[in-house]
């Protein structure tokens, strides 16, 4: 169990790093230049048989 | 609304309106037999020839390469199973007519537009206005396919299909009726006809462990090439990789690969390679008089090259094909 109370300072700063990584990671996607082929797709697009 | 008969291959799928055929890629639609792939390939590549395979039809060329997705066939180790078990609508489609095709094989200096990974049998149509396209622009057309299709559709395919690479996956009906859930003697009569018609053809047996991988295969195989098609016309034996439903299975031996190339060269049959086995001596083309190597390869790679026009650099005897 937790023996310390969180603090209002450390609550908000939780807070904001977790709101900071939910909104950073779609945005993440958008500068990502690799192409939307899935890697399953990837795949059978590279190796087909004859 | 009245059933729809297709009479492309001898499936002869009876299609109420909606429904669609037994390869995924045709449709009544309205009480009109609809392909649903025209211009819609689904796999699109620059291939060595080789890769087909074809060893004797213009050696280590590229070939613009074509698919799309369905099959009338339902092979349970289809290695391509992802584009050929599914409906055109589950697979990732491009948008490619017949003449973007054309400019895109010339564009990559691609000899031949090969239509493959599925079977071009199902997507006719587009395969034939492509091909005929390719004629006018200098290129030759190549199919890779399992030859389940009607006389009609392939008198009319062997106008403009200048080589093709058939597959007789076994020689029973029984082993076809498991495995591709088809029928024999369709695959036999194509073959034939494509070969009096003058198509350049090649042969692939892909050997599965405990299908069709006995002594009694290899040579009932070999008897019928010899017998209806002749000892010049090259036979593939290709290993079997774990695939789609046939996971379980081990991969073909390579002592069973030796052992049909072996059963084909004591039939008198002359070309007789080994696939999917990079290294192995049966990757190499041997001049049947003089058994010297006239083409050295390592899996498609060529490495020596002893062919002078169309014969054997070392005893001028005439290997069959199309080299320049
Ligand atoms: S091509 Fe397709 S729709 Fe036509 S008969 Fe064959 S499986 Fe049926």
């Amino acid at each position: 169990m937790l023996k310390r109370k969180i603090t209002r300072g450390e609550f908000l700063k939780t807070g904001f790093l977790g709101a900071l990584a939910f909104l950073a990671l779609p945005l993440l996607r958008i500068f990502n230049n690799r192409s939307n082929v899935s890697q399953k797709d990837a795949r059978y697009y590279k190796n087909l048989a004859g | 609304m009245s059933k729809v008969k297709c009479l492309l291959c001898p499936r002869g799928c009876e299609l109420g309106s909606g429904d669609r055929g037994d390869c995924l890629a045709r449709m009544n639609v309205g009480g009109k037999l609809q392909t649903l792939v025209y211009g819609k390939p689904c796999a699109v590549h620059v291939d060595p020839i080789e890769k087909k395979p074809l060893f004797h039809y213009l050696p280590s060329s590229s070939s613009f390469s074509i698919a799309t997705a369905g099959c009338n066939l339902h092979c349970m180790y289809c290695q391509n199973w992802e584009i050929s078990q599914r409906e055109p609508e589950n697979t990732r489609n491009i948008d490619l007519q017949p003449q973007e095709v054309v400019n895109q094989a010339i564009a990559a200096k691609c000899r031949t537009i090969a239509y493959t990974y599925s079977d071009p049998v199902i997507f006719f149509e587009y395969a034939a206005d492509t091909g005929r396209l390719a004629h006018k622009n200098n290129l030759l057309n190549v199919w890779v396919t399992a030859g389940y299709i009607n006389p009609g559709p392939l008198k009319e395919a062997v106008s403009f299909v200048d080589a093709a690479n058939i597959d007789l996956k076994g020689i029973t009906e029984k082993f076809y009726e498991t495995v591709p859930k088809g029928t024999l003697k369709p695959v036999l009569d194509t073959i034939v006809t494509m070969k009096r018609e003058g198509v350049w053809v090649e042969l692939t047996n892909l050997v599965v462990p405990t299908y069709n991988d006995t002594k009694e295969d290899f040579l009932r195989l070999c008897d019928w090439i010899v017998e209806n098609v002749g000892v010049e016309v090259p036979l593939h034996f290709s290993r079997f990789w774990p695939m789609y439903q046939l996971k379980n299975l081990p991969p073909t031996p390579e002592e069973t690969l030796t052992l049909a190339r072996d059963i084909a060269i004591s039939k008198g049959i002359h070309y007789t390679y080994v696939g999917n086995v990079p290294g192995h001596k049966g990757n190499n083309t041997y001049c049947p008089m003089c058994k010297n190597i006239v083409i050295a390869r390592r899996g498609y790679m060529i490495l020596e090259y002893n062919i002078v026009e169309d014969k054997c650099k070392f005893c001028n005897h005439t290997i069959p094909g199309k080299w320049q």
